[in-house]
């Protein structure tokens, strides 16, 4: 397989996928238990406001966006990773 | 085992070492790395020192460890460090040495002048080669127009030759040049050729495709090959030189077909050897570098070590007898013990039978400041050491620092989220030391940083703890006991009617009293408009104690300095004032704030006097009518207690020390003050004596050497003192709301960052808004990492600096001294490097 990205490409997106599985997986349990501190976060306009239930669905609605994101990081961070692997793997040889 | 409270104790010491075993004594002190030498013969020139000889032998055997390693470098063999460190080797051995690199660079020097002209050799024979290859075509076009015409028309200048000739009947004596030069210089040549010989010759050219190797540089060019038609001598001539200018080859090129044909088979088989002789030639060079690389770095550290030795050596004076070498050097008292093991190590390798001895000596100079740290400490006390060297074993403010510096910085910083990214990154290092050691000593910021990696770690570690009390997690606040505020009790319709609704804590509904949040800012001020209204009252006052408590641990600091250097005088005349006027004005302010926080609950807090106004109204002896403005009975006679005990503070601090001065003057009874450098005497002590005589009180100033005493310069010294106290106190305190100040900005910008950034993609509906966060978001760790981590972490830590540096230090420290630097080989390798 080949390096597409480079060393330093490669860690960055390791560190950064990382840091976004923890962050948005956790971000999407505190929409799920529709914490009021998140309440300005959510897409909801003041019309939405009014009935219970729908505010509830939008909560959950972002919880789920949250895990989305948190899932496609999985796969940048494994894809990182292998570039990692590839990039050093490379410089043992050509040495 | 050293203590870093106090600087150690040094000793001047005077060293007797034997001529034969000088040598072997000073290489042992500098593996041990314990002693600092003095310079005895400061007014010698460097060319006239004893061992100037062997300095130039070592610079010479330096510069062709250089020049070897240039070359291994340019062939691209590895140098292997195998992390050895090689002893000194005795003075004999330099011989051996020498002679070893002599023949090393002899024979490379040899090898690549060999090389250089076999290559030259290589280079001909390859474009003669290629002339006759091209040629070959040129001639056989020739034939072939040659042969198409009448031998009439040869006069005309067509591509003629002398083919198979005598058969046009009468030869046209056609003389020609072959030979090879530059692409880009072809068209000139053409141009300058055409010009010179009016047009009378005739130029073939043809590109040679395969680039050649420049002897001397190794770059590829690429040529041409030429072949050049003239008549008569004089062209001849004229077209030589310019080849010549042109800096054109020439070759001889034989003129029949069967000629040609043969000198190519020849020039084939030579470049053939010649080949087997380059590559031979290469290999040989190859195995010699090779077998220098093993060893290049080992030589190096030895090398260096031998010029270290002799360059200290100099340092020596040379005893009447001319028999022994006299050294002079601070050594810490505590390891005086190795200090003599390692003379005697060394007086045993040279063999010599008398041993060296090691006097102390009593002086009146200041000797050098050395702290014992390790690896953990000695990144705090490199911050110290910025700002000034500790005076001779004055009060090291570096065990302090090591808390209270990550400590103010994490006040500063206040997040969590962040704080733990700074806690990893630190720990990352940390945990990588060794290997992250070895690589990449070139960068100078990550240098800093890895310098500073458990700095990084403990700043980290506070932040993490400053971010659960601010409540702080990425700017979002974290509900992690349940809040003590509640909503339950609102009505639905005050709920629809108001945008903003008012909690009032005195409602045990909306409050649950006396249950605050158990640890941190309750989360629900996070949802507050009047958030930052709170957080500043609380932030302000918070660091207005935080100053006053460093301030006035300063201030004791000070006394302990006092008591050490036995100076009874300033610890009551300089010390009590200076604590009680902090204590009288500051730390009144600090009781009332705790005093408020606790008297006044939220149901009279309307009627809580300011405690500003209290303050300035203090000073100005006014005093409110009411019984509601006052903080607690009596406050108006303590308040005046304090004011006065306060400005008494002053005077003691302007004349108690000098009228002491002035009256131990008087009386006689003055500290000795000889003229220090030239006579220290040498006392031989016995080792199991016990400490040294105290080092000189350093607290009596105005007296110079003359014994002359001024009692005005002391009493504008203790004046400017005393004002610089005063003032500082009001000025430092207000300083430490650089505490609020930049927490405050950290807390926005943090904020900011989310409600702008991470906002617009979970502001999107349905599933839109997975898309848009996975491409926001990495923007957002990068900003936040750039903006929130690397500016503010280093703004936060210049304050945290600063604060360190100017309102606690200047409380006690004098920062006078010299930093000791042994005469080690480790320091000199780590320099090398």
């Amino acid at each position: 397989m080949f390096v597409i990205c480079g060393p330093k490409l490669s860690i960055c997106g390791f560190i950064i996928s990382i840091w976004g599985i923890i962050m948005m997986g956790l971000l999407g349990v505190f929409f799920l238990i529709k914490s009021p501190l998140l309440l300005e976060d959510i897409p909801a306009t003041k019309a939405d406001f009014e009935e219970r239930a729908k505010v509830d669905a939008i909560f959950q609605q972002s919880a789920y966006n949250c895990w989305v994101v948190a899932g496609v990081y999985v796969f940048v961070g494994l894809f990182s990773y292998f570039q990692m692997r590839m990039n050093s793997r490379q410089q043992y040889v050509v040495t | 085992m050293g203590s870093l409270f106090r600087s150690e104790e040094m000793t001047l010491a005077q060293l007797f070492l034997q001529s034969e075993a000088a040598y072997a004594c000073v290489s042992e002190l500098g593996e041990l790395g314990l002693v600092q030498f003095r310079d005895l013969n400061p007014d010698v020139n460097a060319f006239q020192r004893k061992f100037v000889n062997e300095v130039r032998r070592c610079d010479e055997m330096e510069r062709k460890l250089r020049f070897l390693e240039k070359e291994i470098r340019k062939a691209g063999i590895p140098i292997v460090d195998t992390g050895e460190n090689p002893d000194a080797p005795p003075p004999r051995e330099m011989i051996d040495l020498e002679a070893t690199f002599e023949k090393l660079e002899n024979e490379m020097k040899e090898v690549n002048t060999n090389q250089e002209a076999l290559k030259r050799n290589f280079l001909e024979l390859t474009e003669l080669k290629h002339i006759l290859r091209k040629t070959q075509s040129f001639f056989e076009e020739a034939e072939f127009h040659h042969q198409m015409q009448d031998p009439a028309l040869a006069e005309e200048s067509h591509a003629l030759l002398l083919g198979d000739e005598e058969r046009g009947g009468q030869p046209m004596r056609l003389g020609f040049v072959a030979g090879v030069i530059n692409r880009e210089r072809l068209p000139t040549f053409e141009r300058m050729l055409w010009r010179a010989c009016r047009g009378n010759v005739f130029l073939r050219q043809t590109e040679i495709e395969t680039p050649l190797e420049d002897p001397v540089t190794g770059d590829q060019v690429h040529k041409c090959v030429f072949i050049i038609f003239f008549q008569g001598d004089q062209l001849k001539s004229r077209v030589k030189k310019i080849c010549e200018g042109f800096r054109a080859t020439l070759y001889p090129c034989p003129e029949t077909p069967a000629e040609r044909r043969e000198m190519a088979i020849g020039v084939m088989t030579r470049i053939e050897d010649l080949q087997t002789v380059l590559n031979q030639t290469q290999d040989h060079r190859h195995r010699v570098l090779v077998s220098a690389a093993k060893n290049i770095r080992v030589w190096f550290i030895k090398a260096r070590k031998i010029k270290a030795i002799y360059h200290t050596l100099n340092l020596f004076n040379l005893d009447v007898t001319q028999k022994c070498l006299i050294a002079e050097c601070w050594c810490p008292v505590a390891d005086l013990e190795r200090i003599q093991l390692a003379l005697r190590r060394g007086t045993e390798h040279s063999g010599s039978s008398v041993p060296s001895i090691l006097n102390r000596m009593t002086t009146k100079q200041a000797p050098p400041t050395y702290h014992k740290t390790n690896k953990f400490t000695s990144a705090f006390q490199a911050i110290v050491d910025s700002y000034g060297v500790a005076s001779y074993c004055e009060v090291n403010p570096a065990p302090f620092t090591i808390i209270t510096f990550p400590f103010l910085f994490a006040v500063m910083f206040g997040d969590a989220g962040h704080g733990l990214i700074m806690a990893l990154f630190g720990l990352w290092m940390v945990w990588r030391e060794k290997q992250l050691m070895n690589q990449r000593k070139d960068d100078g910021t990550w240098a800093i940083f890895f310098g500073g990696r458990y700095i990084i770690l403990l700043m980290g570690a506070f932040s993490i703890y400053t971010g659960f009390i601010y409540n702080d997690f990425f700017s979002k606040s974290l509900n992690i006991f349940g809040s003590s505020w509640s909503m339950a009790n609102i009505s639905d319709e005050d709920i629809e009617k108001y945008d903003m609704i008012e909690l009032d804590p005195n409602v045990t509904s909306i409050y649950k009293p006396r249950s605050p949040y158990p640890f941190g800012l309750d989360p629900i001020w996070n949802m507050a408009e009047n958030k930052i209204t709170f957080l500043n009252s609380f932030k302000m006052k918070m660091s207005v104690i935080l100053g006053v408590l460093q301030m006035s641990f300063g201030i004791c600091l000070s006394l302990s300095n006092y008591r050490f250097f036995k100076d009874p005088v300033s610890s009551v005349s300089v010390f009590i004032p200076q604590l009680l006027f902090l204590l009288c004005i500051f730390g009144y302010m600090v009781a009332i704030i705790f005093y408020k926080w606790i008297a006044y609950d939220a149901s009279i807090s309307y009627k809580a006097p300011s405690l500003l106004i209290t303050m300035i109204n203090m000073f100005l002896f006014k005093f409110p009518e009411s019984q509601d403005d006052y903080l607690y009975s009596g406050q108006k006679g303590f308040q005046i207690f304090l004011v006065l005990l306060a400005v008494a503070c002053v005077p003691c601090m302007l004349f108690i020390k000098p009228y002491f001065a002035w009256r131990a003057h008087k009386s006689g009874k003055r500290t000795v003050r000889v003229n220090g450098a030239a006579e220290d005497t040498a006392v031989i002590m016995d080792q199991d004596e016990g400490e040294m005589p105290p080092p000189p009180p350093e607290g009596v100033s105005g007296h110079k050497e003359e014994e002359e005493f001024d009692i005005g310069e002391l009493l504008i010294y203790q004046a400017i003192h005393t004002i610089e106290f005063c003032l500082g106190c009001i000025s430092h305190t207000a300083s430490y709301l650089r505490l609020w100040a930049l927490s405050l900005a950290h807390a926005q910008l943090s904020e900011v960052l989310w409600s702008m950034v991470l906002h617009i993609g979970l502001g999107f509906q349905g599933w839109v808004g997975a898309v848009v966060t996975t491409l926001v978001f990495p923007a957002f760790a990068v900003l936040t990492i750039a903006i929130l981590l690397v500016m503010e972490g280093l703004s936060a830590f210049l304050h945290a600096l600063r604060l360190h540096w100017v309102e606690f230090q200047s409380k006690f420290y004098k920062g006078e001294g010299h930093q000791f630097v042994p005469f080690s080989f480790e320091a000199l390798m780590e320099d090398h490097n």
